[in-house]
């Protein structure tokens, strides 16, 4: 089934002021991790699942907190699951 | 360590992610990135190199090489997004035959125009310039010399070359290539409005109800703001749009209103709509009163043939741009010629589908957008045809505000940021001055610290003048900078070429890759291009954006800026300038013209130390921040006068910027209260352009082409461009994917019209016009789809040069080639 | 009589001679463009329309943010306001059965980043970005390299 590897990355923006809250509740998400951030309440993220759906539906989730004013996805590719073998 | 696929791409995402931020990433996570130097990419932004659109993309480079590119999602232009030529993008730099040496035409080691290409060094080429440059100036005189350029250059490269030519050679032929493309919308919007450019901003993409194109193909021109354009009309149900041209192509996919006219009658379509929305009573007195005055037009004013050309004898008014005041009375009067019915008749758009068109125009309550580029442009009435849009747009009010929107869009990436702003043209100056204006003459000599009468009041020699003058033995050192003109320029056989080869004349030619231009020169200079050097670009909506140089160029390479300013230094002042004009300037005696144009105080005031990035190589061979000089010497004309540009630093850090930029705020809407800076409180609108702050209306007639079919030559010939390449291909057809998307110009012909004749679709053609003949094969499917009597073909590949076959008719007043019409015959092989 | 017949010859041959040695000029010395070595006063057969190459698995990208190449052809393929033939068979909805390359998830995405049930409408008109190839060897040979670890 899992024939399939989705890697994405995105920005959310979100108030400055309760960015360590947003850091906070996305960390939990399932195959995201937080890559950085910046004072003006901008932070990289990246994504990863055997699902696409996963990916759209975690970026809703983070659309829906109240702190959060936008993500944007950045980048997204899909690879066969055999992708993980080593290339250099 | 070793790296999976898996992590690798994950790295980049991250990466490209903190690049749109703008976030340094912390050591944890760039651990990810950099652990590994021979997986690092560094990302930085940059302008798509193409179309006027100005795309900003996300460029990615490892070991001084581009590996990728994508569209940048922090762009307000795109928002992530590119054409098949931006994805691309990466590729252009890396054509095999990349020239990487200066090439000189010797005969035993001696320059010889009949000799074979040999390699030379960078100063045997400025050499032998030098020497046929001087010999040019003391013979005959500063007329004798001259440069074609570019809508193309960076902002810097044509302010440095508008300094070198009318402030150093003291000479005005200089021109860009913008004169095939953008000079009959600048000549539109200078009577008019009286300022040059857009007052309106792609924002009004997501705000108007009714787009109009006017021969305009967005879809495969302008494929980012005809994505804009889609999602605008499928998010919003209600959203009409309305297409026009002398063909079916793909811009139609999308039309609620297509319509396919018979060519030039756009003129009589303009009229109509204006007669429609004055009989109909839909005029916006309020605005019309407050904001606009009625002129009339001269007519019969010729097609800017050769002087001894029968039609230009035959012209009453030739070249005359003269304007009469008007009533509005004598206008509506003027216009009852143009009803629906001898409109539709004269146009073949049937009546219902003109009305449909005429409706939305004068609905007050539908915002309409009109875009249009060479279709208005290159056609022998271009400045009529943008002023009698902009009637439309007058006559009901519908401009400088969300959605309403007369928008003239560009064709090259600087054609308004360069050629247009800095004063590349042969008759301007910087920041809409003209050259013929003592006072305008007064400013620049003022700022460029020259002595008062340097700069010759008469315009130089413009883009189809250069080759005839060329051809005649009067233009003789020339130097053709970052553009294909041979390729591009109309009436290769007639002008072009005997121009060019003509052994009185000395040709150079720069550019990242051997060319059919470079074919006819002389002496053939290497140049880096792209984000191989510091740059910056203008788009169509005011928007300018720099980049940094991300990566050197190939061998001997270098910038076309490098080349002017390095030239520069090989002419002391007294072998250029008269002794009278020295004189009033005693203390540039013994300098050189690169002591007074560039290391004059001001362009050479930035040190090396204030370059923010990794490689600058003319910082570095110039020992200033020669970019930096360049551009804030340039921004003192516009700064206050409508046309400020914010502080050099700032554009590093941002996606590009719409000027006016005043107290760091750019300017959406232009002559609009509370959008534009210039519009005081109270005025509402002000075209402050104009004296008195009022735009003109103008009556000009329908007149017919220069050339139309006959019995013999029996149909009509449109160029044009296709999606997948740009403008003569020089840089998409050596790009493998986008070669093999669109391999060869085809001849696109109506079905019954090649049947007719004989031929059957991949059938070899010879297309013959009264100035040459040209060899292709006939498409009768795709994705153009001429009417019968008419038959397009593009101009990107150098094995068919279409320009041999058409004619070299401008628009008497913008000098700009009709590219759209000339009559040809097909002929079996 | 004579005299101006032979007066006119002489100025035919005269005029024939300028155009002589006009085009003795007219060389490329030596320098190839795009059109090879043709001389620009001349020109050879043109071209042969190509066909588009039609093969079963997907084109491989160059780099991660190359948008895929059409590896099939696409003639008749409807694209208006009404209907969009590629969406039959890629997108999300359709892909499983019929097997073709699905829809990046970036393409769900609105021009203010929000996320859509259905394809934006801003990437309605899919050949703006991706394109079929037609079988023809490179006109010039491309230097570019794909990033190491790509390969």
């Amino acid at each position: 089934m899992n024939e399939e590897y989705h890697i994405s990355s995105a920005v959310v923006m979100c108030n400055p002021d309760r960015i360590t809250e947003v850091i906070d509740q996305i960390s939990g998400l399932s195959g995201l991790e937080v890559h950085g951030f910046n004072p003006e309440g901008k932070i990289v993220i990246s994504i990863e699942s055997e699902m696409r759906n996963n990916i759209v539906n975690t970026l809703e989730d983070i659309g829906k907190l109240e702190a959060v004013l936008s993500s944007n996805l950045v980048f997204h590719q899909f690879e066969p699951a055999n992708a993980n073998e080593e290339v250099s | 360590m070793k790296w999976t696929r898996r992590q690798f791409v994950k790295a980049n995402a991250v990466s490209a992610a903190a690049t749109v931020a703008g976030i340094s990433l912390p050591a944890s996570a760039t651990n990810l990135i950099t652990s590994s130097e021979d997986t690092k990419v560094t990302w930085d932004k940059a302008p798509c190199r193409f179309c006027g659109t100005g795309c900003s993309v996300l460029v990615g480079s490892q070991n001084g090489k581009v590996v990728a590119t994508q569209g940048d999602p922090e762009s307000p232009v795109n928002k992530g997004l590119n054409c098949i030529k931006g994805y691309f993008l990466s590729k252009i730099m890396y054509g095999k035959d990349r020239l990487t040496t200066p090439l000189l035409r010797m005969t035993d080691g001696k320059f010889d125009k009949n000799g074979e290409f040999a390699p030379i060094t960078w100063d045997q080429a400025f050499d032998i310039m030098a020497e046929k440059w001087k010999k040019a100036l003391a013979d005959k005189g500063p007329t004798s010399v001259g440069m074609f350029g570019s809508g193309q250059w960076t902002v810097w490269e044509g302010y440095a070359a508008a300094k070198l030519h009318k402030a150093g050679f003291l000479t005005n032929n200089l021109d860009p290539n913008a004169r095939h493309c953008m000079a009959s919308a600048v000549g539109g919007f200078m009577r008019t409005f009286g300022i040059d450019e857009p007052m309106g901003c792609y924002d009004d993409l997501e705000a108007a109800d009714s787009f109009v194109l006017w021969g305009s193909n967005m879809a495969e021109m302008h494929p980012i703001l005809w994505s804009r354009l889609t999602d605008r009309r499928l998010s919003a149900p209600h959203v009409k749009v309305h297409v026009l041209s002398t063909f079916e192509h793909r811009s139609f996919e999308l039309a609620d209103n297509g319509m396919v006219f018979t060519p030039q009658t756009d003129l009589a379509i303009l009229n109509y709509i204006a007669h429609y929305i004055i009989e109909n009573d839909k005029v916006n007195w309020d605005f019309v009163n407050k904001h606009t005055h009625f002129k009339r037009g001269e007519t019969d004013i010729g097609y800017g043939l050769r002087p001894e050309h029968p039609l230009q004898k035959a012209a009453a008014h030739p070249d005359s741009g003269k304007m009469t005041d008007m009533s509005f009375d004598e206008y509506r009067e003027f216009l009852k010629d143009y009803n629906l019915e001898a409109v539709a008749k004269l146009s073949g758009v049937p009546a219902e589908k003109l009305e449909a068109l005429a409706k939305d125009y004068a609905d007050p309550n539908v915002k309409v957008t009109s875009f249009w580029t060479m279709g208005f442009n290159q056609h022998t009435r271009g400045v009529w045809a943008n002023n009698s849009c902009y009637n439309i747009h007058l006559l009901t009010g519908k401009i400088s505000e969300p959605g309403n929107s007369p928008f003239s869009l560009t064709g090259q990436p600087s054609a308004c940021g360069t050629a247009r702003e800095v004063g590349t043209f042969s008759h301007r100056l910087p920041a809409d001055m003209v050259v013929a204006n003592p006072k305008h003459r007064k400013i620049s000599e003022d700022i460029w610290q020259l002595p008062e009468g340097a700069i010759p009041p008469k315009p130089g020699y413009h883009a189809v003048l250069q080759n005839r003058m060329l051809k005649d033995g009067k233009l003789n050192a020339y130097w053709v900078m970052c553009n294909n003109n041979m390729q591009a320029a109309p009436n290769i056989n007639e002008e072009g070429l005997p121009g060019y080869r003509n052994p009185e004349n000395f040709i150079v030619v720069s550019d990242p890759y051997p060319t059919v231009t470079a074919q006819a020169a002389d002496l053939i200079l290497p140049t880096a291009m792209w984000v191989e050097k510091e740059g910056a670009y203008g788009n169509a909506e005011r928007r300018t954006q720099f980049w940094h140089q991300q990566v050197s160029p190939p061998g001997e390479a270098k910038s076309d800026l490098w080349q002017m300013v390095e030239f520069s230094k090989r002419f002391a002042v007294e072998e250029v300038w008269p002794a009278e004009l020295i004189a009033k300037k005693p203390e540039y005696k013994g300098k050189t013209l690169y002591d007074i144009l560039y290391a004059n105080g001001e362009v050479d005031k930035f040190p090396v130390e204030q370059v923010d990035a990794k490689l600058n190589d003319e910082a570095k061979d110039f020992g200033f921040y020669l970019q930096k000089g360049l551009f804030e010497e340039y921004a003192k004309f516009g700064r206050d006068h409508g046309h400020d540009l914010a502080p050099f630093d700032t554009y590093h850090e941002v996606r590009g910027l719409r000027w006016p930029v005043v107290n760091g705020e750019e300017t959406r809407w232009r002559f609009r209260e509370g959008s534009d800076p210039y519009v005081k409180a109270g005025e509402g609108v002000n075209f402050y352009g104009k004296p008195d702050g009022k735009a003109f209306i103008i009556a000009t007639p329908f007149e017919p082409a220069a050339e139309s079919p006959d019995e013999e030559y029996d149909m009509w010939l449109s160029t044009g461009r296709v999606l997948e390449h740009w403008h003569s291909g020089s840089m998409t057809r050596r790009v493998p994917e986008l070669y093999r998307a669109f391999p060869d110009a085809v001849l696109f012909i109506h079905p019954e019209d090649a049947k007719q004749r004989g031929f059957k679709r991949g059938d070899e053609v010879l297309i013959q016009s009264r100035r040459g003949e040209v060899k292709s094969r006939i498409e009768t499917r795709g994705r153009n789809r001429p009417p019968k009597g008419l038959v397009f073909m593009p101009w990107f590949d150098a094995k068919q040069l279409t320009n041999k076959l058409t004619l070299d008719a401008t628009d008497p007043l913008s000098k700009e080639t009709d590219f759209k019409k000339c009559a040809v015959k097909l002929v079996k092989v | 009589m004579k005299m101006r017949v032979l007066l006119s010859g002489f100025i035919t041959s005269l005029l024939l001679c300028g155009a002589v040695v006009a085009n003795d000029y007219i060389s490329n010395g030596g320098v190839d463009s795009l059109r090879g070595d043709t001389e620009l006063n001349t020109q050879t057969q043109a071209a042969g329309l190509k066909s588009v190459v039609e093969q079963d698995k997907p084109y491989d990208s160059d780099y991660v943010f190359q948008p895929p190449l059409i590896p099939h052809q696409i003639r008749h393929y409807e694209m208006s306001l009404n209907a969009n033939k590629c969406l039959s068979c890629h997108s999300w909805k359709n892909a499983r059965e019929s097997g073709a390359t699905k829809i990046s998830v970036t393409h769900y995405e609105a021009r203010d980043g929000q996320v859509l049930a259905d394809v934006s409408p801003r990437r309605y008109f899919c050949l703006q970005c991706h394109v079929p190839q037609n079988e023809a060897a490179p006109l010039i040979e491309n230097d570019y390299e794909r990033v190491e670890s790509l390969r």
